[in-house]
């Protein structure tokens, strides 16, 4: 039993390389969220009060925190079932440049799914598998340059590293955006 | 260790059985005692999104659009000149359960919100403890809006309530706080028609939304041709007749007295009758052209008659189903112990050269919307033709709930329902959504109507910033003819209108 249970757990990467990899997708998710809230603010402040704004806030920064802990386990979940030469070994610097490509693909079909491209029921069902197969194959393209370039590999391990500041005030903030929420449902 | 009870401690337990029932029946919620409020009639509003009273044969609309509408009003009282307080859903329904007009209640933004010193005065909050409250709103606007009195509402159904896909996250995830549920998720982390506050999960909802459009387009192919309704603003589909079924289960499930506020959303866009009713209304009949409002988005004659023709085929097809909710309300003994009303937030705009609702056009297309009440056992029908608003329902519903009518609400009881007409009442409509909601009115149109006449102000519009508008309603029906400022009452009313602005200005100014 002991035998199987390491087994498992030598098949996730490192505690110490998984959060320079949140780090990374906090700072990507919790930017966009941000950046989209406070676009919006001017708009909400025509016909909400500040109050009302703080309170829409919370409930943001807490979802943020929510999509990045789902992101993080989806690479964790990539990361068990790729071969760990692609993923799992390198996953700080492997982690973090598969949040970068996630983030610049979300990005790129913002507004487009049903405002411009109107899918076929097959296209929409394809659609997931295909974006795990390039994500899959991007990575490992990641993977192989990295090793071919070390110099781009240590700078990518500087700048995941760089993101932990972000995280110490993202997820802080996701936190607090939690507890209003929480308290505002319960009581 | 069980020890044994002492004489002393036995007596001290018994001296506090006899308070235990009391304690408990303060700790239970208040509940409607059904024979204490047996005398008071239910109260049903119901309400059609974007219905217009001018595209009702009710109303003398040259098409048949409300047959069933026509038989129940035999038995009513028909509201010929009733207009609502603003032309789109947020104002008018904000004005609807505040009893004030949309100047002291500023939510004039389609996401606005009732400002929160006006918010404590409310129709739900007169009639709690006297009522079993339930609402059920296909609009998530207006469904918001209900969701700012759920502590005084004893059953609220979401807008998803009786839809065939989709799903709204906010009243599942946050029912205890469902506006900023709403505004947070349903309205910018998950909004379609923007980039989305959610990065990522958004995307998949995204998905999600499409494939469950596809699916139900496929499955209702043969009956909605141009899909199944779709609650505006969301991916929520649903099929009419489940809606007007849900309501009929829920109306039969609710204690003696309710007031219940159903809201559905036909007809509002997109128009979609049933393949039943599509093209029922090919009868070649054309409405006269009328010229071009500058502020208008100038939607040409020919494409406001195929809009308008799909519209009174979708207000037959609610006709239809009306009909088979009035009838399980008159089968059921419903129609005897309750006073039913069957109104709309705002109508349609199918003329110069401008179509729908989002508009800064205040004519009678798009404010002069349908009422009709019938009280307990009414039998004959009264027409009434004074001059009425929507924010009358507030201070009409508390007299016929034998509640006084608070000194706050703006309107009057209802002629007919125990007030007077008055031939020198004076009403207002405001249109604002461009202005901001605690700053003085410099974006907006406001009309204010008296007698036969409706004077109309047209503020901070490019190219028409302070502009005013005369017309004669009895005389020019279609508002054609533009009296200001020769006519004798030109000033007399733009004084009116111009004072009262000035009034709701003050608390706004620095």
């Amino acid at each position: 039993m002991e035998n199987i249970k390491k087994r498992f757990l030598s098949k996730f990467p490192s505690k110490q390389e998984i959060p320079p990899v949140f780090s990374s997708i906090s700072f990507i998710f919790f930017s966009w969220s941000l950046y989209r809230m406070f676009w919006q603010v001017p708009s909400w402040l025509y016909y909400l009060n500040v109050w009302d704004v703080l309170i829409l806030a919370a409930y943001v920064v807490s979802f943020a925190l929510f999509e990045s802990l789902v992101v993080l386990i989806f690479l964790l979940f990539l990361a068990f079932i790729l071969p760990a030469r692609w993923f799992k070994d390198k996953f700080a610097i492997q982690g973090s440049t598969a949040a970068v490509l996630i983030g610049i693909g979300a990005v790129a079909l913002q507004r487009k799914i049903g405002v411009i491209y109107k899918l076929e029921i097959w296209q929409i069902l394809a659609f997931p598998v295909l974006a795990l197969i390039l994500l899959t194959v991007l990575t490992v393209a990641a993977a192989y340059i990295f090793k071919r370039f070390p110099i781009l590999a240590r700078l990518a391990a500087n700048l995941a590293d760089r993101m932990t500041v972000f995280a110490y005030i993202y997820v802080p903030l996701g936190l607090l955006g939690l507890a209003v929420v929480i308290w505002r449902n319960i009581f | 260790m069980k020890t044994a009870l002492s004489r002393r401690e036995f007596l001290k337990i018994g001296a506090t059985l006899p308070w235990l029932p009391l304690i408990e029946g303060l700790s239970r919620p208040q509940t409607i005692n059904p024979s204490q409020g047996a005398e008071r009639p239910n109260l049903i509003m119901i309400l059609f999104d974007a219905l217009a009273a001018q595209n009702l044969s009710l109303y003398a609309y040259p098409r048949n659009t409300c047959p069933n509408l026509e038989r129940f009003a035999q038995r009513a009282s028909v509201y010929h000149n009733h207009h609502s307080a603003a032309n789109f859903t947020t104002p008018s329904t904000a004005s609807l359960f505040s009893g004030v007009y949309p100047w002291k209640h500023r939510a004039f933004d389609l996401d606005g919100l009732i400002t929160p010193q006006v918010r404590p005065n409310n129709l739900y909050s007169l009639l709690d403890g006297a009522y079993y409250q339930a609402a059920f709103s296909q609009n998530i606007l207006a469904d918001m809006l209900v969701s700012l009195y759920n502590q005084h509402l004893d059953l609220h159904l979401g807008p998803d309530a009786f839809s065939l896909a989709g799903t709204t996250f906010y009243n599942h995830l946050f029912p205890n706080d469902a506006v900023y549920g709403l505004k947070s998720y349903d309205q910018f982390l998950f909004k379609r028609e923007e980039a989305h506050g959610s990065l990522l999960l958004s995307i998949f909802n995204d998905l999600n939304t499409l494939l469950s459009e596809q699916l139900a387009e496929r499955r209702l192919a043969d009956v909605h041709p141009y899909g199944p309704p779709r609650l505006a603003n969301t991916d929520l589909y649903f099929l009419f007749r489940e809606a007007t079924q849900g309501v009929m289960n829920m109306l039969g499930s609710l204690p003696a007295p309710f007031f219940a506020y159903i809201h559905f959303m036909p007809p509002h866009e997109p128009y979609t009758p049933t393949r039943e009713f599509l093209d029922s209304f090919n009868d070649g009949w054309k409405p006269p052209e009328l010229k071009k409002h500058r502020l208008s988005a100038g939607v040409t004659q020919s494409r406001l008659n195929e809009r308008r023709q799909t519209y009174d085929e979708f207000i037959a097809n609610l006709d239809a189903e009306l009909g088979k909710l009035l009838d399980h309300l008159e089968k059921n003994g419903l129609l005897e112990n309750s006073y039913v009303m069957i109104t709309s937030d705002h109508g349609e705009l199918f003329e110069k050269g401008e179509h729908g609702h989002s508009t800064p056009l205040l004519f009678e297309p798009v404010i002069h919307i349908p009422l009709i009440i019938a009280a307990p056992g009414q039998t004959q029908r009264q027409d009434i033709h004074a001059l009425t608003s929507n924010i009358d329902l507030l201070p009409t519903l508390a007299h016929i709930a034998g509640l006084p009518v608070p000194n706050w609400a703006e309107g009057k009881i209802l002629p007919g329902l125990g007030g007077e007409a008055d031939p020198e009442r004076e009403i207002f409509v405001v249109e604002a959504k461009k202005n901001a909601a605690y700053a003085p009115l410099s974006k907006a149109t406001v009309a204010l109507i008296k007698g036969p006449y409706k004077l109309v102000r047209y503020m901070g519009y490019k190219h028409y910033r302070d502009a005013y508008e005369l017309y004669d309603l009895e005389k020019d029906a279609q508002e054609i003819v533009d009296l200001y400022p020769e006519h004798p009452t030109a000033s007399e009313l733009q004084g009116i209108l111009d004072a009262k602005l000035a009034q709701a200005d003050r608390p706004y100014i620095n």
